[in-house]
């Protein structure tokens, strides 16, 4: 029994981290440019996909080279999918949520076309190793993702509260016109935001896919569904537009789903489920989440 | 005296003639009051089958499942567009409808009927039973008029005096087994919609969006999930019971042409529904909560009402598609059925036609399903395959189409048919086209006009006469 907590916690904690990142790039999005993203889930993907296709399928680059030319070609392909498609109907709730789903089957349909429907492995830039921790195995992978993650959503609160853009991003999340009216060029910090989130998506993707915490160095064209929901289930918990919501809500998420995959017979394959059932339950409960709409994008 | 009677009713009895035959009359023209424009389409479509079924050569066996997947994406399309265009609650889930039709159905039939062709009365009027119990719950809880919940009370009782014969008289027809397991299918899926329609309450735009987005897929897990292997078959499917159970030696275009029948029979039902509810009181209703939720609010209009209503109305006829998906087109039902591109079907096929007008979707679904089971992989792919590209074909339709309904929602969100129709108006207008049309025609027109002129003007002369010479 207290095996199986502490496999919960240690298991939860690691994954809450990579959800959290997920979750940082959606809640951003919406919080500035009031756009739910269905398609984030596809972006974490193709960041994954573009970091096979750079260091193994198309180029042979060193892995840490390719990672970092994957995050930045997401972050691109991110900020040219968001002028093409989100940028002309922003403000129409239908219409987005209609585009961003279309895109989220564009691209997965896109990913099984150049990569074929099967599973591919992922080079490792760190090694696979494994060491116990108070009785659960841990693999050195997902640890160094975890602590990364953490340290990636502090630097991130710290721009968001500290620098000139992070503070124009407050602000036009609190109201738009009175930002455009101080000198904000919104447009600009629109593509600014798209870019950011594109790019911590791939990050968390890139953690999600090489790691145990996911799927164990491979891809598939169907992870972006999984992270897609929990990354949602997180949002809504802690409130969109929230960066400390979505912190707090990410290791709720992670330590249920965790429960479910150890007490429920099974219940790998219905992890899905438990992000779903704490969604409901928040969204009837407290629709606004916890800390959505009364203090937006503060820390 | 007994001739005065004699003529007092025979007077009461004209009286109330008349009044039924007004009251006929008047119920005929309020269910053919449909614009021409659709029931032209749908009269178009009927015709259009006859050349094809009856000429076997011509390759009817070929061509007609095309129409009939047609006509059930029109259905889905419909009831997609009721709910999105008209009452603005999105939702990106409507596979969960298509799917879990099939499943209720063919999980009654393996598991309670044993997979049993015929059932005996007794068993159908109990399930009626059930049916109509779960009616009236519905009817309590959205609100019905009260002749209507008399009415149900009505069909209640009677039902359960039949019941009650028919245990004691003993089972001596019977009837297939879908005639069954449909029914209860459509009202459980009527009752998930009403439930999926509850966060609806609070929960608004986005939120609604991603929570009808995941419940289909979460339902599909579930279905694949080893547990419950016994119940749902996983990957392998369940089949369902036929609802047209054909004589032995039914040749397959006689086969087809029924099956096509029954179906574009269905969508003229629900088309026409659909449509009667769009435009009725509840319709305005339904498109003041699109509008604005606060004002309709402050109106007065109950809005939980009418949105858990919309939900259940567009969840039925959802459910009546993916019945017919998985009875008629299908003998089977798979987990791919609650799948994401399922969700996606009518998105493509309203954009196609123009979302908020509920003759778009049947003509989008139709234009749809030609391109995609006919023109796509017969045309398209070859010459894809010529350049030498090896693709899936799967992957590259659905790709194509996701291209086509990014184009549609940002450059041309009217669609097809709403533009059509929109021209086919402007074109009626007699000012259009007096602007329009060449120099003959607006002399012509406008001699018209003013002969009308002189004729209303001269009514008006001889009125004013009549008065004088009164006065």
């Amino acid at each position: 029994m207290i095996d199986e907590i502490l496999k919960i916690l240690i298991w939860g904690t690691l994954i809450g981290g990579c959800y959290s990142l997920l979750a940082l790039g959606l809640t951003l999005l919406y919080g500035v440019a009031r756009v739910v993203n269905l398609a984030h889930g596809s972006i974490f993907m193709l960041g994954v996909f573009t970091y096979y296709a750079f260091s193994f399928r198309y180029l042979t680059l060193d892995p840490w080279l390719a990672l970092a030319t994957a995050i930045i070609f997401t972050g691109l392909l991110g900020v040219i999918l968001y002028r093409t498609t989100i940028h002309p109907i922003l403000g129409d709730e239908v219409a987005t949520l209609v585009i961003t789903i279309t895109l989220a089957i564009l691209i997965q349909n896109l990913v099984v076309i150049l990569f074929g429907s099967a599973k591919v492995p992922l080079i490792n830039p760190m090694g696979e190793k494994f060491f116990n921790f108070l009785g659960v195995t841990v693999s050195f992978t997902s640890a160094v993702s975890f602590f990364l993650s953490i340290s990636l959503l502090f630097v991130v609160a710290l721009f968001v509260n500290k620098s000139k853009i992070g503070k124009s991003m407050r602000a036009v999340s609190q109201d738009r016109e009175a930002a455009m009216l101080m000198g904000v060029n919104v447009n600009r910090l629109l593509v600014f935001v798209a870019f950011l989130s594109a790019m911590l998506a791939a990050i968390a993707g890139f953690m999600y896919a090489i790691s145990s915490l996911g799927y164990f160095g491979y891809a598939v064209y169907y992870m972006w569904f999984a992270p897609l929901t929990s990354s949602f289930a997180i949002v809504i918990l802690g409130g969109l537009g929230s960066v400390k919501g979505s912190f707090l809500g990410s290791f709720v998420v992670s330590y249920s789903q965790q429960i479910v995959a150890v007490f429920v017979p099974q219940g790998g394959g219905i992890i899905s489920l438990a992000a779903l059932v704490v969604m409901v339950a928040i969204l009837l409960i407290r629709p606004k989440g916890f800390f959505g709409k009364r203090v937006e994008m503060e820390e | 005296m007994t001739l005065l009677i004699k003529s007092k009713l025979a007077d009461s009895l004209r009286t109330v003639k008349s009044y039924s035959v007004r009251a006929y009359s008047s119920f005929i023209a309020n269910v053919f009051d449909v614009p021409p424009r659709l029931l032209a389409f749908l009269c178009f479509l009927t015709l259009l089958a006859i050349p094809i079924c009856w000429f076997n050569s011509f390759g009817g066996t070929r061509y007609l499942p095309i129409f009939i997947h047609a006509s059930i994406l029109a259905i889905l399309g419909a009831s997609w567009d009721l709910l999105v265009g008209r009452t603005g609650q999105v939702s990106l889930g409507h596979a969960l409808f298509f799917g879990i039709g099939g499943y209720v159905s063919g999980i009654l039939y393996e598991q309670l009927y044993g997979f049993s062709y015929y059932l005996t009365t007794s068993v159908l009027l109990m399930v009626v039973l059930v049916a109509v119990v779960i009616g009236v719950i519905l009817s309590v809880l959205v609100g019905l008029r009260r002749s209507m919940r008399i009415l149900l009370m009505v069909v209640l009782v009677a039902v359960v005096i039949g019941v009650i014969l028919s245990v004691l008289v003993g089972s001596w027809i019977t009837i297939p087994v879908a005639w069954v397991t449909v029914p209860i299918a459509l009202a459980i899926g009527t009752l998930l919609a009403l439930l999926i329609g509850l966060p609806a309450l609070r929960v608004k735009g986005p939120y609604l969006g991603l929570f009808t987005l995941c419940i289909p897929l979460i339902v599909q897990s579930l279905v694949t999930w080893p547990p419950l292997y016994w119940l749902t078959h996983a990957d392998f499917g369940i089949v369902t019971p036929q609802i047209i159970i054909y004589p032995l030696g039914t040749s397959l275009i006689i086969r087809k042409s029924v099956e096509y029948y029954f179906t574009l029979t269905l969508l003229f039902i629900s088309a026409v529904a659909i449509y009667k509810v769009a435009i009725s009181k509840t319709g305005i209703v339904f498109v003041s909560i699109l509008d604005n939720e606060l004002a309709a609010k402050a109106c007065g209009i109950n809005v939980t009402k009418y949105k858990l209503l919309s939900f259940a109305i567009s969840g039925l006829f959802g459910v009546l598609a993916g019945c017919l998906y998985s009875h008629v087109y299908l003998p089977k039902v798979y987990p791919t059925d609650l799948g994401l591109t399922n969700s996606f079907l009518p998105i493509i096929v309203t954009y196609l036609g123009g979302l908020g007008t509920i003759y778009g979707p049947i003509v989008g679904a139709y234009i749809y399903t030609i391109l995609d089971d006919y023109a796509l992989p017969n045309h398209f792919l070859p010459i894809l395959r010529m350049m030498g590209v090896n693709t899936p074909y799967y992957e590259t339709k659905n790709l194509i189409f996701a291209v086509i309904v990014i184009l549609l929602v940002i450059k041309w969100p009217r669609g097809i048919a709403r533009t059509i129709v929109d021209k086919l108006d402007d074109l009626a207008k007699p000012r259009d086209i007096e602007e329009r049309g060449p120099r003959i025609w607006k002399k012509y027109k406008k001699e018209q006009k003013e002969g009308r002129l002189r004729k209303i003007f001269s009514r008006f002369k001889k009125k004013q006469e009549e008065k004088e010479v009164k006065t």
